[in-house]
């Protein structure tokens, strides 16, 4: 019976090629959108599983004492209401380095601890040759770290691995990298910031696979730490520095464990809280508690200390937009294959009278569909693979071609097999199956799909589309906008180069002063400064108390020439002065001039206008006290930290203990950036001996703030583009089908003198009207869903009638172009063949 | 008595009145009978032969088919009694065009959940019976009209029959075919198939052994014929 279905199945596909053709082209770009992001959320979803101990792993979070105002950022719009607590968490995860071994030895059930700290950008010498770690790519552990974690090693033993301070286990990339095909283990290296120290490779570890939020591609014993010691030996509870995981033995009650954990947790930290409550003059009353956060989970909230961030506000995103595109090509699906009703109601009728029973025909019309779809899967997959990469630059994500396993494609396709099945399938095998088996004697059947349902399906479909496109138009207004927003500084052809000495290195502080000599040489270089911030990050946050309230204030610091190289605009005073020794010089303050238990500069700052608002203006050159340090000027706001938030209170200081951490090099315009960029690159090698070169544009690092929704907007188009498509071939294929129903109208219409034109438009009426209701669906849920996604936005367009107008000319003139092959071709056919056929 | 209507009527409405397509028709079938359904165009023919094949409901009156009563039966009963009792020829052929000549005839044999070994023997000897053998692996579109009609016949015989309901079956086909297919009801009829066709020619009627004249939805007379 089935290879009869699968013939006959066949045969009908065969002999209807432009329906098979749309049905089966938007199917597989549809399952081709829902096999990567299945693929993408799959990936998403397995990070940390991999770990034999995953269950039993928890990490140690605590009450932010240095965020208190949390729910400040709190996000809006329709995809953010449904973020789980989780993903809003804005705990703290560093802890004192001994609080786990006292947790360990305070409860049994806690089997093992296990301290991560990630350390900061490594500069590794080896043999005179100087290597840069990435940022946040090595880290210190304690020593049972590959007992605990499933990472494997290639060479050396899980079990004592770390247990010499100066142990290092390396990664297989970076062994590599440092000594090509050399065996790695039992070599040595330095660390630039410690040179007295010699490191002896004891491991190499396979490279942590890409679902792990652990990324480590160095990792050195904890107990090695100079700091780590000193903490331990005065059993330091205030040196919050270390992510501490809890190992459990199974079965814990972990409900009972938190009930222990609370009571232990007030007696440990009863100074703490104490202190707390003393210091922060503010009534309301301070609290601390520290939580557990299942380590497999954590990658689903916001703090993360190992980079990966699962946000499931995207994910929630791009899943709904898979779904809209499956939709979309199952209505084309269930559109076109009632529509065909007419002409296959013989048939079944046929069937009928041979005592065909309800279940065979939907039998029948079910494996024509899972046959349409079983063919749109394999070419989705392999357009999934051949996009894949592209699929990645947009979204973001590291999917690769081994991924997509063959149980992944056969989970996934069983899935798109059962899922659009139903969705496409079973709809339109009920119809056909419940028809009356008279309707084939009738010349003019009277089983035609119902207007009412077919264009409720085209209004779904266009709604949808529109909806898109309004979307797309919002989104990519919004992000021009955003390039284009007036930063308050000058962000054109400025080079950052970051100083490439470790902090304690004396050559750090003289670096600013070469380079900028080097500079000052360099005709193609117009200007140069310093700070130690970049935008975006490299900031310190202090409390301080303000009003009677305790307020988080940015603190920048700078070179002299800062503002000026910047071209940030003065309000009041003046700015930094090089000639003046005062402005980088500590002040000492009387007791008055400063709060107790807050923050004070004791150095002479220039604030910014949001900041001086806050402070209730206060005069100029005198000490306030809420700062504890003399305003010497007021700058204009300038966007440091985030161009889609607000900008925040900050103060500008000058000097760095460290020195800066950045220059900052104005290149003069219309010189070729290559071109200066080898020529610094040259001079660089000469000043520092060759040390690592970082560098960045400052117009970029002001993108990467709002990277995720330019990404977003990528999505958006393409979801948009493939959507349209695949609705306007719906609509295509509807037209025909129109047509070839209407040929006897038409052809009467014509002998009757009826023009061209008159009967184009009396077919593409519908469409139309069509259209327009799908508009005035779509707008509202438009303005809905797009002004929930502009609150991300502090700086944000207004949504304005002119872009619905775009985005409803844009469909309507799609659709019509969509049916206009079909309606012309009727309008223009012969009436006398047209009335022949009958 | 394979069948019989009591006082059958059947009515549309058109604008508030009732347009009846069949009026008080009363028939008796028994089995083996042959007869013919005649009457001007419009009469109600092809009603009272969907009536009786229940592919059309009526609206007053009684219909037994083996002794049930039809408008009780539903539809999973009535697909049975397509499958044992009735087969259908239709003026228009009406055979899948997807389908060869040779599937198109296994079809019903297919609903009848008969054995693959078993199908094949029994569409064999029924292509060979119509001298169609050669024919199998055609399309309908590649038969002239009288052979469509053939495998229409054999379709309709496949599954052995009680009653065959032939709409109009030469209508389409020239005097020669016409005849041949007549003469094939005859040998059918003659080996135990009850017949009833629906025809405008005088001749193919008077294959039949009684007449039916139909006007105006209306049995105007019965003619037994010898
Ligand atoms: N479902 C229906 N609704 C309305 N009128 C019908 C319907 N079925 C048949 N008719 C009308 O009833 C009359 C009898 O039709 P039909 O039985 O096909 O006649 P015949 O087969 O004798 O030519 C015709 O006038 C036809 O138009
Ligand atoms: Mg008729």
């Amino acid at each position: 019976m089935i290879a009869n279905y699968l013939r006959i199945a066949i045969r009908n596909l065969w002999k209807r090629k432009v329906y098979t053709g749309i049905n089966l082209l938007g199917l597989s770009i549809a399952s081709a959108f829902g096999l990567l992001m299945a693929l993408y959320l799959q990936h998403e979803l397995s990070y940390d599983r991999f770990h034999k101990n995953a269950g039993e792993l928890y990490r140690l979070e605590a009450t932010n004492f240095f965020n208190p105002k949390k729910d400040e950022e709190k996000k809006t719009g329709f995809f953010a209401s449904l973020l789980p607590a989780i993903a809003k968490e804005r705990n703290m995860l560093v802890m004192p380095m001994v609080l786990g071994s006292d947790i360990k030895a305070a409860f049994p059930e806690v089997e093992n601890v296990m301290r991560v700290m990630g350390s900061s950008d490594a500069l590794v010498w080896i043999n005179g040759e100087s290597f840069k770690m990435e940022d946040k790519s090595t880290a210190e552990v304690d020593a049972d770290f590959f007992k605990i974690f499933d990472f494997p090693l290639v060479s050396g033993n899980a079990n004592n691995v770390l247990n010499g301070k100066n142990d290092v286990v390396i990664s297989e990339k970076i062994a590599k990298r440092f000594f090509g095909k050399d065996n790695a283990v039992g070599k040595t290296f330095k660390l630039a910031n410690d040179s007295s120290r010699i490191y002896t490779i004891t491991g190499v570890m396979k490279d942590f696979p890409s679902n792990s939020s652990l990324k480590y591609e160095m990792i050195f014993p904890i107990a090695g730490d100079p700091g780590y010691i000193e903490d331990m030996a005065d059993r330091s509870n205030n040196h919050y520095k270390t992510v501490t995981l809890l190992q459990f033995r199974k079965g814990t009650d972990m409900k009972q464990f938190n009930a222990k954990l609370e009571t232990f947790t007030q007696k440990y930290f009863a100074e703490t809280i104490k202190g707390m409550n003393e210091d922060g003059p503010d009534k309301k009353k301070e609290e601390f508690h520290l939580s557990l956060m299942p380590f497999a989970q954590a990658h689903y909230s916001d703090s993360n200390p190992w980079g990966h961030f699962t946000n499931l506000e995207h994910i929630y995103q791009l899943i709904t937009l898979a779904l809209i595109i499956l939709i979309i090509a199952c209505v084309n699906y269930i559109l076109l294959t009632l529509t065909h009703t007419v002409t296959r109601s013989q048939e079944v009728g046929v069937r009928k009278t041979m005592g065909a029973g309800r279940k065979h025909i939907v039998g029948q019309f079910l494996v024509e569909t899972q046959l349409l779809i079983t063919i749109a899967l394999l070419a989705g997959f392999m357009l999934a693979i051949i996009v894949m990469p592209l699929f990645n630059q947009i979204s973001g994500a590291t999917l690769s071609a081994a991924d997509l396993s063959i149980s992944f494609f056969l989970k996934g396709g069983l899935i798109l097999f059962v899922v659009l099945g139903l969705l496409a399938g079973i709809y339109p095998a009920f119809v056909m199956s419940g028809m009356k088996p008279l309707s084939m004697m009738r010349k003019f059947s009277s089983v035609k799909l119902s207007p009412l349902l077919s264009r409720t399906l085209v209004v779904v479909q266009y709604a949808t589309c529109i909806l898109l496109i309004i979307s797309s138009i919002v989104i990519s207004n919004q992000m021009r906008y955003m390039n284009a927003l007036e930063l308050g500084f000058d962000k054109e052809q400025v080079l950052l180069l970051e100083n490439p000495y470790e902090y304690d290195d004396p050559q750090r502080q003289q670096f600013a002063e070469r380079f900028a000599h080097y500079t000052s040489t360099e005709p193609a270089i117009e200007n140069v400064t310093f700070a130690n911030f970049k935008f975006g990050s490299g900031f310190n946050m202090n409390g301080h108390l303000i009003n009677g309230q305790r307020e988080m204030i940015f603190q920048i610091p700078m070179d002299y020439n800062f503002f000026e190289f910047s071209k940030i605009g003065m309000v009041k005073g003046r700015f930094f002065d090089r000639t003046m020794p005062t402005d980088s010089a500590r002040l000492e303050l009387t007791e008055d001039q400063f709060t107790k238990g807050a923050s004070s500069v004791r150095k002479p700052i220039v604030v910014n206008e949001t900041l001086y608002k806050l402070l209730g203006n206060p005069p100029l050159n005198e000490i306030n006290k809420a700062m504890g340090a003399p305003i010497i000027g007021v700058s204009k706001d300038f966007h440091f930290w985030n161009a889609t938030q607000k900008i925040p209170p900050a103060y500008m200081l000058v000097g760095s203990r460290w020195g800066y951490a950045f220059a900052y090099v104005k290149i003069k315009k219309g010189q070729p950036l290559p071109d200066i960029i080898n020529k610094i690159g040259a001079n660089w090698n000469t000043m520092t001996g060759k040390l690592p070169m970082t560098l960045s544009f400052q117009d970029e690092e002001v993108k990467k703030g709002y990277e995720s929704f330019t990404t977003w907007l990528h999505t958006v188009n393409v979801a948009t583009i493939l959507a349209v498509i695949i609705a306007c071939m719906g609509l295509f294929g509807l037209s025909a089908l129109y047509a070839v129903n209407r040929t006897k109208e038409i052809g009467i219409r014509k002998v009757m003198g009826a023009s061209v034109s008159s009967l184009f438009m009396l077919l593409n009426k519908e469409v139309f009207w069509l259209t327009l209701i799908s508009f005035v669906i779509a707008v509202p849920l438009a303005l809905y869903f797009l002004n929930g996604w502009l609150e991300n936005f502090v700086f944000r367009i207004k949504i304005g009638w002119v872009i619905f107008l775009v985005a409803g000319l844009v469909g309507l003139l799609l659709a019509i172009i969509a049916v206009s092959y079909h309606s012309l071709r009727a309008a223009t056919s012969n009436p006398v063949k047209a009335l022949r056929t009958e | 008595m394979l069948l019989e209507l009591k006082n059958l009527y059947k009515w549309v409405n058109v604008g508030g009145n009732r347009n009846f397509l069949l009026k008080d028709v009363s028939l008796n079938v028994n089995e083996g009978e042959f007869i013919s359904i005649m009457g001007p165009s419009g009469s109600g023919k092809s009603t009272l032969l969907n009536v009786i094949g229940m592919l059309d409901q009526f609206d007053e009156g009684e219909y037994n088919f083996l002794h049930e009563s039809v408008h009780k039966l539903k539809e999973k009963q009535r697909a049975g009694l397509y499958k044992q009792y009735i087969g259908f020829v239709f003026q228009a052929y009406h055979l899948i065009d997807e389908l060869t000549v040779y599937e198109n005839i296994e079809t019903p044999l297919l609903y009848q959940d008969v054995k693959a070994s078993e199908r094949k023997a029994l569409v064999a000897d029924i292509l060979d019976r119509f001298n169609i053998v050669g024919k199998k692996d055609l399309f309908p579109t590649q038969l002239s009209g009288g052979q469509q009609q053939l495998v229409g016949i054999a379709r309709a015989l496949i599954a052995k029959p009680k009653l065959i309901l032939a709409d109009e079956p030469t209508g389409n086909l020239n005097s020669k075919q016409g005849e041949e297919i007549m003469e094939l009801f005859k040998q059918l009829n003659n080996e135990g198939v009850t017949i009833i066709q629906v025809t405008h020619s005088e001749k193919n009627a008077a294959y039949a052994s009684k007449i039916i004249h139909l006007l105006d939805g209306r049995i105007e007379k019965e003619e037994k014929l010898s």
